[in-house]
């Protein structure tokens, strides 16, 4: 028990002395709770969420491609062969993930996309005449009391929750299964192809050393090269030219 | 016309836009129930439902676990038969299963470092280990509570423990309410420390609460003329295609007359749900008319949003019966709704406005004196509340009235009358002394009647309201920062790892893709026997 405390103590120090910086407790936390607790008429809520996401996104992904590229082209224990295409792999996957995720943000996870989205296909259910049915509803069937404005609140609650969830799961169906899964390794193997390509740009032939340098054609049978030369030798000793 | 009615201040404040002669200003805030967003999902459509219970049960765990089974079971697909890949396949095969192998060992680091960690932030908030503009020690979380009660109560049962929590942290929050209301101030707990103010945290979190009120009740004032345009807009639509709304309404009038109103079955919604669809879909295509589209997709809203036929068909009707009297009404002549509208909303703006004068003016109070929030409180409760109810008023002022009066019927049905009240939208006056006047006179009869309502909603509780969601919003800043320094710190570790275990699965389970075609000690003795063979020069 006392080690799990330990371990506590020793997480939450650090946790703690971050948590007290003047750029996160009043910055970043402050334009959090702008976002996060604005009444649903506030615009302009700024952007500090989407900004630490997408920092989040460059400085992991960035970081981890770079660190997965280096490591996979000096890993011996990876065949010769296939080591470059591995760390190819690495480069094309890590940047289109970056691009793509950036564009994610941008698009279809981004709040106000994401409200017109949810407007667009559950609007109806949320619209003003929408609640005033509910409310209705709500009064024929329940005993508990009932105002307008109590309601709307409950209702405003509501439309938070289905747009976080709505968020989730366009964001784990759009981004992280279509997306990162299958149109980023599309696009990447093939990209892959191409930067293995360019990677080996300044390859040089291997080098064989002349005595122990493989004369034998493979291409050609021994018996006709014998006799291609044989053709070769007469033609030149009595000069005849065709 | 219909009496609309404005907000006040954005969630808590209502008036109800009747003014009479006789109003007499009282004090006390408007009681009204607090309604769960609980409350109103079971009446919403099942896809919302649905997407509630993916909410609940989608935690960090389950993001991770659904993240890595793409990683691995989608992601190889697409590599390993890539059409537009020119690169062999072996060497394709090979690349694709390092993405099994990575989600593998994501779900390790992140289910085994990151999500531990987020915990114990979590567990740190609810224990006061944190400072203050992060610290939930006085409101702890229910499921901290509730796991609190389960190490205490090892054999209570999760269904006995649900409530004791919901309780315990309703009790929290009536102790940090008190403390609002009668000494201005928000304590909390740090471990190990005493019981202390929240300090400069508190003034910033009642500056903001006034501050939100204010920002209310100037978007209601601007919304005043934006709802009067458009009731204008809709009246002049009336007025110029009278005998085509009033011919569209009769035909949906009789297609809701021909249900048989005492037994309402959903065939009969669905059938008036297709009539109105084929009706908005045809008058659609004429621009000219696209205001009565839109009065009929409010109709038909109405019919598609419930799963109750009969309320759905209340409410068909009742706004049906709307429309027909609006178009009866403003087809004769829009220049005296005009004139109405326009009076209307200059008594509406006059009241906003002097609302937010008022506001502002204890707002600067606040700045000057640093009002407490009891007297906030006073001074709202001074402009806002109208008093127009003269059972009530007997009530509360009748001091002959008390827990010994006999219910005699006239006092029954009278009491009745008073817990109606509490059901619908009416103003009622000095909500405290109501309560206390009302509890001592109540009798077995009424103490089904639930009076908790009275007590909802004050200045205190927006006040409340707006602290714990700013520490929560704080902790999940918070843990949303730590959590990238975090990956960060164990991205070389967890590169690190990759790069020792990927080769290693592909030599022990597919060696003829990583070129090991034989067993170690066999590939030992070829390599031996290679290196004996070489000419040397």
């Amino acid at each position: 028990m006392s080690r799990i405390n330990a371990i506590t103590d020793a997480v939450i120090k650090p946790v703690k002395w971050v948590s007290e910086r003047p750029f996160v407790k009043n910055k970043l936390c402050g334009g959090f709770q702008k976002q996060n607790m604005a009444a649903p008429y506030e615009k302009n809520l700024g952007n500090t969420v989407m900004k630490v996401g997408l920092a989040s996104i460059v400085l992991k992904d960035g970081l981890g491609c770079v660190m997965y590229v280096k490591q996979s082209l000096n890993n011996k224990e990876i065949p010769e062969d296939k080591r470059k295409f591995v760390a190819a792999l690495d480069l094309t996957n890590g940047a289109l993930m970056i691009i793509f995720q950036i564009l994610t943000a941008l698009t279809i996870s981004n709040a106000v996309v994401q409200k017109r989205m949810l407007n667009k296909l559950f609007g109806k259910y949320l619209s003003r005449d929408a609640a005033k049915t509910y409310k209705a509803a709500i009064k024929e069937t329940t005993t508990k009391k009932l105002t307008g404005e109590a309601f709307h609140e409950g209702f405003d609650d509501v439309r938070r929750d289905l747009l976080g969830v709505f968020d989730s799961v366009v964001t784990l169906v759009a981004s992280t299964i279509i997306g990162k899964r299958v149109l980023v390794p599309l696009v990447a193997t093939p990209l892959a192809d191409k930067v293995k390509d360019w990677m080996n740009r300044n390859d040089k032939p291997a080098e064989v050393d002349a005595k122990t340098k493989n004369t034998y054609d493979t291409e050609t049978p021994s018996a006709i090269v014998k006799s291609q030369n044989l053709v070769e030798k007469y033609k030149a000793e009595n000069n005849i030219t065709v | 016309m219909k009496t609309e009615k404005i907000q006040i201040f954005s969630k808590n404040l209502a008036v109800q836009n009747k003014p009479t002669a006789n109003n007499t200003a009282f004090t006390g805030t408007i009681p009204y129930h607090r309604v769960n967003k609980d409350d109103i999902y079971p009446f919403l459509p099942a896809s919302f439902r649905v997407m509630k219970k993916i909410k609940n049960n989608m935690g960090e765990a389950q993001n991770i676990i659904i993240n890595a089974v793409g990683t691995a079971l989608v992601a190889p697909i697409f590599i390993k038969w890539n059409p537009f890949s020119k690169t062999d396949e072996e060497t394709r095969t090979y690349t694709a299963w390092r993405q099994p192998v990575s989600a593998v060992l994501a779900i390790i680091t992140q289910v085994g470092i990151t999500i531990p960690f987020n915990k114990i932030i979590d567990n740190a908030a609810n224990t006061g280990d944190m400072g203050v503009n992060y610290n939930r020690n006085s409101f702890q979380d229910k499921k901290y509570l509730a796991k609190q009660l389960k190490k205490n109560h090892p054999k209570l049962s999760d269904s006995k423990i649900k409530p004791m929590a919901e309780n315990l942290y309703k009790k929290q929050e009536q102790i940090i309410l008190d403390d609002i209301e009668a000494r201005n101030k928000i304590e909390y707990n740090m471990r190990g420390k005493n019981k202390e103010s929240i300090g400069t945290l508190y003034h910033e979190v009642v500056n903001e609460t006034m501050d939100d009120l204010i920002r209310g009740t100037k978007h209601n004032l601007e919304m005043l003329d934006y709802k009067s345009e458009k009731r204008l807009e809709r009246a002049q639509f009336y007025r110029k295609n009278e005998d085509f709304c009033k011919g569209i309404i009769a035909e949906i009038d009789t297609k809701v007359n021909n249900i048989n109103a005492s037994d309402v079955k959903e065939d009969d919604i669905k059938g008036l749900t297709k009539f109105l669809k084929q009706k908005i879909d045809s008058i659609k295509r004429d621009k000219t008319k696209k205001e009565m589209a839109k009065v009929l997709d409010e109709i038909y809203v109405r019919c598609i949003v419930l799963n109750d036929p009969k309320v759905a068909y209340k409410e068909v009707c009742d706004k049906v019966s709307r429309v027909k009297e609006y178009i009866s009404i403003d087809a004769k002549d829009d220049t005296n709704l005009a004139k109405l509208l326009q009076e209307k909303t200059a008594n509406e703006y006059e009241e906003l406005s002097t609302n937010l004068k008022k506001l502002r003016e204890i707002q600067d109070d606040m700045k000057k004196s640093g009002l407490p929030v009891s007297k906030i409180q006073e001074r709202i409760d001074d402009f806002v509340t109208k008093f127009n109810n003269e059972a009530i008023h007997k009530y509360f002022t009748n001091p002959e009235i008390n827990i010994k009066t006999p219910l005699t019927e006239e006092l029954t049905t009278e009491l009745k009358e008073i817990a109606e009240k509490f059901n619908t939208d009416e103003i009622i006056p000095d909500r405290k002394k109501l309560l206390t006047r009302l509890q001592e006179i109540v009798s077995d009869e009424f103490k089904k009647v639930d009076f908790s309502a009275l007590d909802d909603y004050s200045f205190a509780e927006k006040v409340l309201k707006k602290y714990t969601g700013k520490i929560e919003s704080n902790i999940k800043c918070l843990k949303q920062v730590t959590g990238l320094v975090v990956s960060l710190a164990i991205l070389p570790f967890t590169c690190i790892l990759l790069n020792w275990t990927y080769p290693k699965f592909m030599d022990i389970f597919f060696p003829h893709l990583s070129n090991q075609k034989h067993s170690k000690e066999t590939k030992k003795f070829v390599d031996k026997t290679a290196e004996n063979c070489e000419v040397k020069s």
